[in-house]
């Protein structure tokens, strides 16, 4: 019998647990349990029979933790220790009827990058060597529990889904307030792992019974999938210092046959049970019908930390990451300015957006490589929801697969290829994806025709398993310049994609191409479209004549409950005023570090001055007046700072006026936190200083390999490298960049961070130690002689 | 949520009356405050102190003089480790990238966060002995190595989400780990800086 024939049909229970079972039979605290499926194989088989006889299904391996991380430094094999550990199981499972051996998978105990150092894909190539040597070992089912990341989440669940066809079931830690220790949500959560294929979902360890019950509802809602719950033996207590469980046999047992009643499928236990815990269960639980699946109808994405659902208030998806008559960002993209990329989304996510489109297309760059940086330094600021937007295969794959959540694409069309190279992705990473209604044919001119090629991806899709609920069509807005009917058109595609239950999104601004005065067709266009139902528009955010828009429809059809959303943005809207009152001049606004004096004072100075004089004569002298006042104390670091952002403000004014490239020109430094270390804060501080001193800072992040400063360098011609180390531990990786740059490159280091002090820099063969932000800039200035 | 004003303008290395830093401060404060998901696990164990270190009664033992000088007289410890978690991370991030003084601030910000939450949790504690101040790996000459070891005791992966890179540096990044001498009088005023070597820290306490 096969565990997916029962599975969701008749209730079945998981074993409890092994870590504190061992604890009570002498396993040390620090020392790996896994290492006991050699030498202590009987007490494992002791435990699982224990379980057995007290009448469960599945036994979990003893492998939690077995992963090669845990292993570095000594010659024990991974993959004997899972093969051991299911071997275990399976020979404690012999005799009983009806029972699985579930290999098990828990964290691999690192945090992923860019949150951590652990790469994506070490992480799913760590997770593919368990799952190869446990189903070789003959496992009945994947159980990856315990999990309190997305990211390692989705990297465990890839690597099953690649190296073997068993069933996979994802069980989650969730604290009391129903969130990740990543921060996610149990929403966020249960999309991305019923997207990316598992068999079943719930929720282990963290809580008793009595607090995911709590948290059931919500699951039960975000996901059509088979439920388990494994909870621990009540809420972990400290006591004289130990953790203690204090939910018994009795009360467990009462517990989960009212949770088991919501809908579970199946049941079993974490931390603190015992097989008198589980065979209690057992006893008063046996025989109820399983949950099983249920219909789920809502179409929704997800980041690592929240879901978007796409409900009555349309989901606004900002478009300005799209390289499209944006020269400053087509310079950013090709000078991998990853920076610029971010700040972009952060100003549309202030301005409103949900979800953030994503498209880095264009001649000259590799796009794939782009994308795939891209994303990930977005997910490392924000947890917006992001759309990946790209026609090119590669790119598309690599960020699907990298993305951290329940990923929105965009976009498949009804031509043959598209279907073929993007639904298999669209299953594969269980993505929500735009269907554009045009085939082979072109755009169809009429409603019934953009319906039907609507229906035909709809049908296409579904034959590769996706449901309806994660597409949504958009039916493709043409300006109303060339044709009359267009706008007409776009909205009764919508209304009658709605009327089939399925959502729709637009590029709104398309409409008024070729028109003046766009917005105002844009945002009427908007409210037409969104009266006829329409789930999401791609906009720019930044358009306040469409946010107005959006927010008074929202009022007005009462989805924005009381007008609260509207008042609270309108209420105490500052009125403009006509005259500026105390102007202030550029250098004392930097000097005072007032962000809005600086950009107001950059633009007035740029009406009768050259760019470069502005630079020059004010603000330069404001920063080295700064910069003096900084060493000898006379200002403190957060004056320096604030000043450095009214500066850079400024700096953005200037840049924007000469349209562009305003630092192209300048010197080029280049600056690293070196390998092993992650902490940049002082780094990105250097560099937001350089480049209110006009020079081009290539900013090669943290963690940085020797070999990647080395090429930088050569690569750029750079006179000087700049590294930054925080930790004791990371200076010798610094040390070593330091020889690798002087055998090939002939350029001057400045080095900085806590632990280093003038003589230490000396030792490891820096030019400069820069004690603080401004040092480096002095030092920098003088070998430049500014 | 314990939150100092001073402290925060203290780690910012800002001057104490310095009205501008302080409303930076306070604005940040408001930006983090529900970003911070507070974790701790806390173990109490007997130990043994010796010259050269500290043998715990699991069998694990912390090799530092300068710990094994700051338990003397201790016959109990608590073991503490405790995060912000990993979404304030990310909000520091997020607030450097608009603004270098905010992400300094939000540094200085989340450090008094994380040291105010470690007080709570140790005045939590039920016992009438006195604790010695927090002492980590990397105080004095505690290598940062043996991070592991009290890595492996707390299982801080498993019940925190806290992990250490390769190079021994703590993410969730605004985290501590410490151990806590319990005995029944402190043996003098301690303060935490004043095992350290580094005494042209800007950061150090007292003098």
């Amino acid at each position: 019998m096969n565990f997916r024939d029962l599975l969701g049909k008749e209730l079945l229970f998981f074993d409890g647990a092994m870590g504190t079972m061992l604890q009570a039979r002498g396993l040390k605290p620090g020392e790996l349990p896994e290492l006991w499926n050699f030498t202590h194989a009987d007490v494992i088989k002791e435990v699982h029979t224990a379980y057995l006889k007290a009448g469960v299904n599945i036994v979990k391996t003893n492998t939690f933790g077995a992963n090669r991380l845990k292993f570095v430094g000594t010659d024990i094999k991974t993959a004997d220790v899972v093969a051991a550990g299911v071997r275990n199981a399976k020979e404690a499972c012999s005799g009983f009827e009806k029972t699985f051996v579930a290999l098990d998978l828990g964290p691999t105990g690192k945090l992923l990058a860019p949150y951590g150092d652990l790469p994506f894909e070490e992480a799913v190539d760590i997770y593919a060597e368990i799952v190869r040597a446990g189903s070789a070992a003959g496992a009945d089912l994947v159980l990856i529990e315990t999990m309190s990341d997305t990211y390692e989440t989705k990297a465990a669940i890839l690597a099953v889904k690649e190296n073997c066809d068993l069933p996979v079931v994802v069980t989650m830690t969730f604290d009391i307030d129903g969130k990740l220790l990543t921060g996610g949500d149990v929403a966020a959560a249960a999309l991305m792992v019923e997207g990316l294929g598992a068999d079943a979902i719930g929720f282990n360890c963290g809580l008793g019974p009595a607090q995911m019950q709590k948290l059931l509802p919500q699951l039960l809602s975000f996901t059509s999938l088979p439920v388990v719950l494994n909870p621990n033996a009540g809420l972990p207590v400290e006591r004289e210092g130990k953790t203690c469980f204090d939910v018994g046999p009795e009360e467990f047992a009462n517990l989960m046959y009212d949770l088991i009643g919501e809908g579970v499928s199946v049941a079993g236990g974490c931390c603190g049970t015992t097989p008198e815990h589980i065979g209690a269960m057992i006893t008063k639980c046996k025989g109820l019908p399983a949950g099983g699946s249920r219909p789920c109808n809502i179409t929704a994405v997800s980041s690592y930390g929240k879901a978007v659902v796409f409900d009555k208030a349309p989901v606004i998806i900002g478009e300005r990451i799209n390289p499209t008559g944006k020269p400053r960002l087509k310079e950013a993209l090709q000078n991998e300015d990853y920076d610029y990329i971010c700040r972009l989304g952060l100003e549309q996510i202030n301005a409103g957006s949900h979800v953030l489109d994503v498209n880095v297309g264009m001649p000259g760059i590799d796009e794939a490589a782009v994308i795939s940086k891209a994303v990930p330094a977005l997910q490392a600021i924000t947890d917006t929801p992001l759309q990946i937007d790209t026609s090119n295969y590669e790119a598309m794959e690599r960020a699907l697969r990298l993305y951290n959540g329940k990923p929105m694409l965009n976009s498949v069309n009804g031509k043959a290829e598209s279907l073929e190279k993007v639904l298999p992705l669209v299953k594969k990473y269980g993505a929500v994806v735009v269907a554009l209604c045009l085939d082979e044919g072109g755009i169809p001119l009429d409603i019934a025709g953009r319906v039907a090629v609507a229906e035909s991806i709809i049908a296409k899709a579904a034959e590769y398993g996706i449901a309806s609920r994660n597409i949504v069509v958009d039916p493709l807005a043409l300006t109303i310049s060339t044709g009359g009917e267009n706008a007409k058109v776009a909205c009764e595609v919508i209304a009658a994609m709605g009327k089939r239950g399925i959502n729709t999104v637009m590029g709104v601004s398309n409409i008024s191409f070729g028109l003046p005065g766009r917005e105002l067709i844009n945002s009427v266009f908007f409210t037409l479209a969104m009266q006829a139902g329409l789930s999401g528009a791609i906009i720019n955010p930044q358009s306040k004549a469409m946010m107005d828009a959006y927010y008074s429809f929202l009022a007005l059809t009462g989805v924005d409950d009381g007008c609260k959303e509207y008042v609270s943005r309108y209420a105490d809207a500052p009125k403009i005023s006509a005259t500026i009152v105390n102007e202030m001049g550029l250098f004392d606004a930097i000097v005072k570090g007032l962000i809005g004096e600086s950009k107001k004072a950059a633009a007035v100075a740029l009406q009768s001055e050259a760019p470069l004089d502005v630079i020059n004569k004010y603000m330069i002298p404001a920063l080295d007046f700064v910069g003096a006042g900084f060493e000898k104390k006379t200002l403190f670091l957060p004056q320096l700072l604030m000043s450095a952002d009214a500066a850079k403000a400024a700096f953005d004014v200037i840049r924007d006026f000469v349209g562009g490239s305003g630092d192209a020109n300048g010197e080029k430094v280049i600056i690293a936190t070196v390998r092993g270390d992650i902490h940049d804060i002082g780094k990105n501080i250097v560099k937001v200083l350089m480049e209110n001193y006009g020079y081009r800072v290539i900013d090669l992040g943290k963690d940085v390999p020797v070999e990647t400063v080395v090429t930088a360098a050569k690569e750029h011609g750079a006179k000087i490298v700049g590294l930054s180390a925080l930790m004791t531990t990371t200076v010798a990786a610094m040390e070593e960049t330091i020889r690798a740059l002087r055998k090939e490159v002939d350029c001057k280091v400045v080095v900085g961070g806590a632990v280093l002090t003038e003589e230490y820099a000396q030792s490891i063969g820096a030019d400069c130690y820069a004690p603080s932000a401004v040092s480096a800039v002095n030092y920098v200035n003088e070998i430049f002689s500014k | 949520m314990r939150y100092s004003r001073a402290e925060a303008l203290r780690y910012l290395r800002a001057q104490a009356n310095d009205e501008a830093a302080g409303i930076l401060v306070d604005t940040v404060f408001l930006k983090l405050r529900n970003e911070v998901q507070v974790r701790h696990v806390l173990q109490k164990h007997s130990c043994t102190v010796l010259e050269d270190g500290v043998l715990l009664d699991c069998g694990v033992k912390f090799t530092s003089r300068s710990l094994a000088k700051h338990l003397e007289g201790c016959a109990e410890v608590l073991l503490l480790a405790a995060t912000l978690g990993s979404k304030v991370d990310v909000a520091i991030r997020r607030l450097a990238l608009g603004s270098v003084a905010e992400g300094a601030a939000a540094q200085a910000v989340a450090a008094c966060l994380i040291e105010g939450y470690c007080d709570e949790v140790q005045e939590r504690v039920e016992t009438t002995l006195k604790q010695r101040p927090r002492f980590s790996p990397g105080y004095g000459d505690w290598d940062l190595a043996e991070q592991r070891k009290l890595f492996a005791i707390l299982e801080c992966e498993k019940k925190l989400g806290l992990t250490l890179t390769d190079g021994l540096m703590m993410a969730p990044s605004k985290s501590v780990t410490a151990v806590i001498g319990l005995s029944e009088s402190v043996a003098c005023v301690w303060n935490k800086c004043m095992q350290c070597g580094n005494t042209s820290c800007p950061y150090r306490e007292g003098s």
